[in-house]
């Protein structure tokens, strides 16, 4: 019985996932250039939580400097076209890798220091990327920016609103996929079990060092990616949206959706994109906004809105059961 | 060369000598106690051999390797398991999960197989699900097989993290207090089961209990502790006639209350 629940349950979120993959598909042809731009940008925050994921809300190792590894990836893809003349898929994914092994770097010092030493450790790996993508003009032209090469891909060149937005809704949907697959793997296992208790995961065998530092890279991995599609969006570089704000806002998309969850970071990515298109009209208080949100979040629901969703639903879903029961026993 | 030996085993916390020179050897398929007043050493002991802490001085080795050069999450490889005094559990995992963690090093799979859902993983992924399955069953807890562990009872969880400790494929178990907490009835299945796993599967166990009831009935050989001292080790029948054991756990409540049980 427990399998077919399983079953049916699976099927239902599949179902959900297509029926909303199809809609933006189907839909995004007819939509405002403006809302087809927000939709990328929600696309490119979702690439970015869910990566954040990995290492924040599966293994609990904080991060505040995925905006660094985001540029990172931004960076390094158009400078591998210009300079190696690479076909813009494989730049991306070697801007990718580079920031993957940034993120090993940062996974290293994660070994000694956990908790806020920790966050400061990766706030101030950050702080250095964004001075470096600043001061290494020769390399990334620093304050004046950096033009990034149009891309194509098999003859097709990405350009236009709707072919990036398709580049980037696919690009989110495959990295989801994998990101699901590896946390029901014994990877994703051991990053959990990690976050629970390292002593236990220990005793069953995980190395710490290991799948400490794999889910630093994976998770940088995921914002390098992100990086090269954004490169692709904004045309031309500059450093500026790659600092401290960004990454907070970033770790605030996963705290708020809920941690721990494949859905959570997608929901939080949407809601904190989504959220100051709504408050346009309210420019001034939307920082205060956005802070209360945070704060309620972390108060009262520690497993983030999806969290409440889900227990809300389990809820829902035993006072049928109880009522059913009840009403069985009297009749 | 014994299946596991400790030799000398010396370790202080600050000026306080929590073990000093402690030896013994466990060996292969018997269950062997680790008993003593409260602060005997007996967690310091086990702590030692499972790598939480560091001895002094003193030599573990297992089979023939030395266990205190290794790093803790190898321990597991070299076929020893381990449950925890406080328990251990991860609670947002479903049991199953639990126990798979526990198959860990046995389950083959990269990263990129694992992300891709290669062939091999999905092989490798059934195969750990059913042998997690059946050491759910040997435990009696395939039925919750997709709840969480934060909902279990202690008692369930016990048997939970006993499940996750097989999962290593020990031939040694370092079974720490495994039944505090637990009522008579959880006691006396813990038992069977404890002695199951040494008949049926050939495991070794090293026991800490407070039980002695437990203690009394189920083990080969049990050694006592005493400020961090060994002063007695011997048979059920030996250690309960023995004069010095006796004396050390004169007065104390422990052993007043467990004789009268």
């Amino acid at each position: 019985m427990t399998d077919a629940l399983r079953l049916r349950s699976r099927i239902l979120w599949h179902l959900a996932w297509l029926i909303l993959l199809a809609g933006l598909l189907l839909l995004a042809p007819k939509l405002d250039v403006y809302i087809l731009y927000v939709l990328t940008i929600v696309c490119l925050n979702v690439i970015l939580a869910t990566g954040l994921n990995l290492v924040t809300g599966y293994t609990g190792q904080i991060s505040l400097c995925h905006a660094g590894f985001l540029g990172i990836g931004a960076y390094a893809c158009p400078l591998f076209m210009i300079h190696c003349h690479l076909p813009y898929l494989l730049a991306l994914l070697l801007g990718g890798l580079v920031a993957g092994l940034a993120g090993l770097m940062v996974g290293v010092p994660a070994l000694r220091v956990r908790g806020l030493y920790l966050a400061m450790v990766t706030l101030g790996f950050g702080e250095i990327v964004f001075l470096v993508l600043h001061h290494w003009q020769g390399l990334t032209g620093g304050p004046l920016g950096l033009e990034v090469p149009a891309a194509t891909i098999g003859g097709l060149v990405i350009e236009g609103d709707l072919r990036l937005f398709y580049l980037f809704v696919i690009a989110a949907v495959v990295l989801i996929i994998i990101a699901r697959n590896l946390i029901d793997s014994k990877i994703g296992r051991a990053f959990r079990a990690i976050s629970h208790s390292e002593m236990a995961a220990q005793a069953s065998g995980v190395d710490l060092p290991t799948y400490k530092t794999l889910s630093f890279a994976l998770s940088a991995l995921y914002a390098g990616l992100a990086g090269g599609l954004y490169s692709q969006l904004l045309g031309y570089l500059s450093p500026d949206p790659f600092g401290l704000n960004e990454s907070i806002l970033y770790l605030t998309m996963v705290v708020v959706g809920g941690m721990g969850s494949v859905a959570g970071p997608v929901l939080g990515a949407s809601l904190l994109a989504l959220l100051p298109e709504f408050l346009r009209d309210f420019k001034e208080y939307q920082d205060f906004i956005l802070s209360a949100v945070l704060l309620v979040v972390i108060l009262f629901l520690p497993s983030g809105i999806f969290g409440l969703g889900r227990s809300g639903w389990a809820g829902l879903r035993g006072m049928i059961r109880e009522r059913g029961l009840t009403g069985g026993a009297g009749g | 060369m014994g299946f596991l030996e400790i030799a000398n085993l010396t370790k202080s916390f600050g000026g306080l000598v929590a073990l000093n020179k402690v030896s013994l050897e466990v060996a292969q398929r018997q269950i062997h106690s680790l008993i003593g007043p409260n602060g005997a050493g007996k967690s310091t002991l086990f702590n030692l051999i499972s790598r939480t802490l560091k001895p002094d001085s003193g030599r573990v080795v297992f089979q023939g390797r030395d266990l205190l050069a290794l790093a803790p999450s190898r321990i597991a490889g070299l076929g020893i398991g381990r449950t925890f005094q406080s328990v251990e559990l991860f609670n947002d995992m479903t049991l199953l999960e639990n126990v798979l963690v526990g198959r860990h090093i046995s389950l083959r799979t990269g990263p990129i197989s694992a992300a891709l859902r290669l062939g091999r993983f999905r092989d490798q992924e059934r195969r750990g699900r059913e042998k997690a399955l059946e050491l759910l069953r040997l435990v009696g807890l395939e039925k919750n097989q997709d709840q969480r562990a934060s909902g279990l009872s202690l008692g369930q969880k016990r048997l939970l993290e006993l499940a996750r400790a097989i999962a290593v494929d020990p031939q040694l178990l370092l079974l720490d207090e495994p039944a505090s907490g637990l009522n008579d009835s959880e006691t006396r299945e813990l038992t069977v089961l404890i002695r199951s796993l040494r008949d049926q599967y050939g495991v070794s166990i090293l026991l800490v209990e407070h039980n002695m009831r437990v203690v009394m009935e189920i083990s080969d050989q049990v050694s006592v502790l005493n400020h961090g001292v060994k002063i007695a080790e011997g048979s059920p029948e030996e250690i309960n006639n023995s004069p010095a054991v006796i004396e050390a756990y004169l007065g104390s409540q422990d052993y007043a209350s467990c004789q009268g049980n």
